[in-house]
């Protein structure tokens, strides 16, 4: 068997099966490995591979997305049929969907190891943190643009269309992507504080800084997906404990010296104190699930979004959701980021580098929490923060950006399955073992055990 | 490898952290979809939706030969909007500040000759309107109020004025002075509803009542309201935020159900004349009031039912408080001699005595056991029961009502119906004033055997009466005679209510007599001047003292004259009462002649109109119509 070398994408399948090129005979009775019986009922009949399964639940929270944007954004009155179709179709948002999923697929099918880079300085990673933060601080200067009260946007002017771009969303990626570079380029100094804690600390702050400004939210969540892959990277837990003190002041001052989060958050417990001010987004969305009730009132015929919810494409659609498809619509589209944080996690415990760990539970981590913030929030179970529900809110930099960073998903998933694949069962400490066993009936009908020979053994 | 277990139990601790979180917060969803307070629901209702109510036509009212005398129109209101004009803030108008005077201009030039003003003075009048009193901006301010369609239609001309304004100062490009022709009439609308109207005027006006445009106040228009008003519909629209329509909700539709049509038992033309007759007599005589009341006596059907003054009730205001109220069913007074053949009819059915009975009636004058003086008009020794009759002698009636005693004159009372309610459905009805058995003395006794101490209504009299020409039944008086009770169903009223007690009083022998009695009265007796020369009728005078409201005794020169009658005698086919309530002493004050010529004339009238056919007539009698003729040719009327 040639080497490998981790980069390769090798065709397993025909070197399994052309001769067993590896020398050794395979024996003449097969033994399985040993996989309990539900798990084989639960994944095989399905015969999909995890980043199939990363794929599908992809795109249907993206269809759900799409139909739910134009649901919210239908017209009732006297209506052209043709031409609302057209419309349909030729929208910004198909377009945006389209260009999610192609950098999905593109992405899928790129090396991720690739972003490493040779050096942490000339790093794709580093770079792209850097352009983010550049990003960042033009928001802020008057090239950004200010919509529905929030300076996020840049809007580029492209002849007669303009395209709004939201760079924290670029920033959330960059920061995963940096810190895993940073723990794989520096992983002999990460659990120094000089060397390893303070380079990241420094490098959050700056992106978090420019975005606490105008969105604490997205700040919050940046920070601690931040924190979490620093942990994971192997910083010391008593540096991060040092971060406490210095997130809360630094919370403090942005909620309290801030006029409109100071009172989103007072008027959070009691919104109907102020019910056309601060109050307003909470009591809409409480009224959207009462609206709806457990049935809802069907595809289509919600009222709420006809002016009374306030951003219904975006950060509300989720309300959206529960007044038209009523309990079970909700339940679906929770249901489906569950299953996209447990494939996510798998593909982090099959990963066998650290950087695909990392780079595998940072684009979990940020797209769950952003889920979870974005659904409490929408229940009033938070105070209103503006956070998009990840690949249903109307956005196009949040669409393709989300889609970009689970076609990275299922690329650390590809590429750590070929070399599991290369090396069946090689190690004890082998994925299969531990995960679910998702693989696909076609690429390995069954996994053929052979006994490990000592000279192969490390 | 180190590194890499941390990282997994690390992440399995998120993984785990973020599977409850996300659990809980379905959880939360479910709770907020399914915990809806009322008042949250009452919230969203209000928010959400708009309602229209479609109001419901109040149903009209027929005579029994289908004429309206009760409908409904459709009338409109037209009202402005003073705080939108004149918009003194500037954030009503949907014109710019700069433009909305203008606007309030063409407005006030096209809109103030429709209300038969001035431009200035209409735009004075809504200004000094501006405000309430309190400063409040008026936002509502009637112009007209119940105008019909002609008006309406003269109002949507200068709509379409202003639109064709509109649109050809678009054409010569003046985009804001399109504006302003566009939204010149924002500030005035319409409100649409219905005026109750009583095409014949004043015809059975205690009787049916009145109603403002969906409630009935006064008469059956109060009593029928129920069946009248019907039940409005209404269409709930889902709103967006800019209170535009969206579309019709599930369950939104609920057509308006009309109310139910009532056909009277009263016939036009029989109400009619009695309306003549009665308002006749009683301005002839200046009495204060009157009621006349017509029925057929198989049924109970009141075919007629007059009162005295008249009220119009599409101007009600126009007459006083105290006419407003149908006499013949809630004042109940002493009848009087008309009494006296129900006592009599009694006392046959017992077989106390016969027609030919004699007594004694001493001439005029004489005290009763009790010590009492009683007086007859005209004075008389002995007399058969048919002469008492006849006469109607008080002191022979004494006679019959002490030989009868308390306990039986008290159950003829009551047989006859007088004392309880009488089971037609008119508002207001008195039972009458009947004392209860154990509480009759023997002045009750003498009193109420010639018609005073009992108090009885019009109509309980007529249906009394009615006994003697039905062969002995007491029927119930019945108002209605159909009932719409979906459209194109008509029910008779004995099928909605059921069949009415019919209760025998007397045999068929005795009111044959009586009625045989009764005919003696208007041949040669007091009610001679009410002889009909077409038909033979029965019936009995009736005059009788009102009584001082609030204690003993009773007025000298104030009566209540009465005329009870039915006809033709062989076999009579209606029943009519007269009572002309306080007539001018000074013109006269007997029942057989203030209310029996009329009373006469109703039911001649009323009986023709029947075609029965006449028991006297030129084919009979050769000296029909003749007497003109001949008292002209005899030469003696100069």
């Amino acid at each position: 068997m040639t080497e490998l070398h981790e980069h390769t994408l090798v065709p397993t399948r025909m070197n399994r099966q052309d001769g067993h090129s590896n020398g050794h005979t395979p024996a003449t009775t097969q033994h399985a490995v040993p996989v309990a019986p539900w798990k084989r009922l639960a994944i095989r009949p399905l015969a999909l591979s995890l980043d199939q399964v990363l794929i599908l639940i992809a795109l249907t929270l993206l269809g759900f997305g799409f139909l739910m944007v134009h649901s919210a954004d239908a017209r009732v009155g006297p209506v052209n049929f043709s031409t609302e179709l057209t419309r349909l179709i030729f929208s910004a948002v198909t377009i945006h969907v389209l260009l999610a999923v192609a950098a999905m697929w593109a992405l899928s099918r790129l090396n991720y190891r690739k972003l490493i880079g040779q050096r942490l300085a000339t790093s794709p990673a580093t770079i792209l943190m850097i352009v983010s933060f550049c990003l960042l601080v033009l928001v802020l200067t008057h090239f950004g643009a200010r919509i529905n009260g929030a300076k996020r946007w840049l809007v580029i002017p492209l002849g007669s269309h303009r395209i709004s771009f939201e760079p924290s969303e670029l920033a959330k990626w960059g920061m995963v992507l940096f810190i895993a570079a940073f723990a794989v380029h520096q992983a002999d100094q990460i659990r120094s504080f000089w060397k390893g804690f303070i380079p990241l600390v420094v490098a959050t702050g700056l992106i978090c800084l420019p975005i606490l400004v105008e969105d604490f939210g997205t700040a919050v969540l940046i920070g601690t997906v931040a924190v979490m892959l620093m942990l994971l990277a192997g910083c010391r837990w008593w540096h991060i404990v040092l971060l406490l003190p210095v997130a809360a002041v630094l919370a403090y001052f942005a909620v309290w010296h801030s006029a409109y989060r100071r009172e989103r958050l007072l008027i959070f417990l009691h919104p109907h104190l102020d019910p056309k001010g601060a109050g307003y987004n909470p009591i809409q969305s409480m009224l959207s699930f009462h609206s709806g009730g457990f049935w809802g009132r069907g595809l289509g015929n919600g009222i709420q979004k006809m002016g009374f919810l306030p951003e219904d494409s975006t950060d509300f659609i989720f309300s959206l959701i529960a007044e038209e498809l009523g309990f079970f619509g909700c339940m679906l589209v929770i249901s489906l980021f569950m299953g996209l944080t447990i494939c996510g996690w798998m593909v982090t415990h099959r990963a066998t580098d650290l950087f695909g760990k990392l780079l595998a539970f940072g684009a979990t981590a940020i797209i769950a929490f952003q889920a979870m913030m974005n659904v409490a929030v929408v229940t009033v179970t938070v105070p209103t923060k503006g956070i998009a529900l990840p690949l249903i809110s109307a956005g196009g930099t949040g669409w393709v950006l989300t889609a970009a960073a689970i076609g990275l998903l299922m690329s650390v998933e590809r590429v750590n399955r070929l070399k599991s694949l290369a090396a069946p069962c090689a190690t004890t400490g082998s994925p299969d073992r531990l995960g679910l066993h998702v693989l696909s009936a076609r690429e390995s009908p069954v996994i053929p055990v052979r006994p490990v020979p000592a000279s192969e053994q490390s | 490898m180190h590194k890499l277990r941390k990282t997994e139990w690390l992440s399995s601790l998120v993984l785990l952290g973020s599977m409850l979180v996300f659990a809980a917060l379905l959880v939360r969803v479910g709770w907020l979809q399914t915990h809806s307070t009322r008042g949250t629901m009452r919230e969203l209702r209000s928010e959400h939706t708009i309602v229209t109510h479609l109001m419901a036509r109040r149903a009209s009212i027929y005579t029994s030969d289908s004429t309206l005398i009760a409908g409904s129109v459709r009338v409109y209101s037209f009202y402005a909007d003073p705080g939108y004009i004149f918009d003194p803030k500037g954030t009503l108008n949907a014109l710019p500040p700069n433009e909305a005077p203008k606007a309030e201009k063409v407005m006030a030039r096209a809109v103030a000759p429709l209300l038969g003003q001035s431009a200035s003075q209409l735009t004075a009048m809504l200004r000094a309107h501006l405000y309430y009193p309190n400063g409040q901006l008026r936002r509502f301010l009637w112009l007209k109020r119940g105008v019909r369609q002609d008006f309406y239609r003269r109002v949507e001309a200068v709509h379409h004025q202003m639109e064709r304004r509109a649109v050809k100062a678009l054409r010569h490009h003046h985009p804001n002075l399109a504006n302003i022709y566009y939204h010149a009439l924002d500030g005035v609308g319409f409100k649409r509803s219905t005026r109750r109207i009583y095409p014949l005027g004043s015809f059975a006006g205690q009787v049916i009542g009145f109603a403002n445009s969906n409630r009935g106040l006064q008469g059956l228009e109060g009593q029928l309201n129920s069946l009248l008003v019907g039940r409005n519909g209404r269409v709930v629209y889902a709103k967006a935020a800019t209170e535009r329509a969206l579309w019709i909700e599930k369950r939104g539709y609920k057509p308006p159900s009309n109310g139910m049509k009532v056909w009277l038992t009263l016939n036009t033309t029989m109400q009619g004349e009695a309306e003549r007759a009665l308002d006749k007599a009683c301005k002839f005589f200046k009495a204060h009031s009157g009621v006349a009341v017509l029925m057929n006596p198989f049924n109970g059907d009141i075919l007629a039912m007059a009162n005295y003054p008249p009220l119009n009730p599409n101007d009600y205001q126009a007459t006083p408080a105290r006419f407003w109220r149908n006499r013949a069913v809630t004042d109940p007074y002493e009848p009087g001699s008309c009494f006296k053949p129900f006592n009599v009819g009694w006392a046959l059915q017992h077989h106390m005595i016969t027609l030919q009975t004699v007594f004694n009636c001493h001439y005029g004058r004489w005290r009763d056991p009790t010590g009492r003086l009683i007086k007859d008009v005209d004075g008389h020794g002995f007399l058969t029961v048919e002469n008492i009759l006849v006469y109607s002698s008080n002191i022979g009636m004494t006679h019959v009502g002490w030989r009868m005693g308390i306990p039986r004159l008290y159950a003829g009372v009551h047989a006859f119906g007088f004392g309880q309610m009488t089971g037609s459905i008119l508002p207001g009805e008195s039972p009458g004033m009947v004392r209860p058995e154990d509480r009759w003395t023997k002045g009750t006794e003498t009193s109420a055997s010639f018609g005073y101490g009992v108090g009885v209504t019009t109509l309980q009299l007529a249906r009394a009466f009615c006994v003697f020409a039905n062969g002995g039944y007491l029927p119930t008086p019945q108002i209605i005679r159909a009932v719409e009770v979906k459209p194109g169903k008509i029910e008779s009223w004995t099928q909605i209510a059921g069949p009415q007690p019919l209760k025998k009083v007397l045999s068929r022998h005795v009111c044959r007599e009586m009625i045989g009695a009764m005919e003696q009265v208007m041949e040669r007796g007091t009610g001679q001047y009410c002889l009909s020369r077409v038909y033979q009728l029965y019936g009995k005078t009736g005059t009788a003292n009102l009584a001082i409201a609030g204690q003993d005794g009773y007025h000298k020169h104030e009566y209540n004259a009465t005329f009870v009658e039915g006809g033709p005698v062989p076999n009579p086919r209606l029943i009519c009462v007269v009572s002309v309530n306080q007539p001018d002493p000074k013109l006269g004050h007997y029942g057989g002649t203030v209310a029996g010529p009329e009373c006469t004339k109703i039911m001649v009238k009323a009986l023709q109109y029947l075609q029965v056919p006449p028991d006297q007539s030129p084919a009979t009698d050769p000296w029909w119509g003749k007497e003109k003729q001949l008292w002209a040719q005899s030469g003696l009327s100069h």
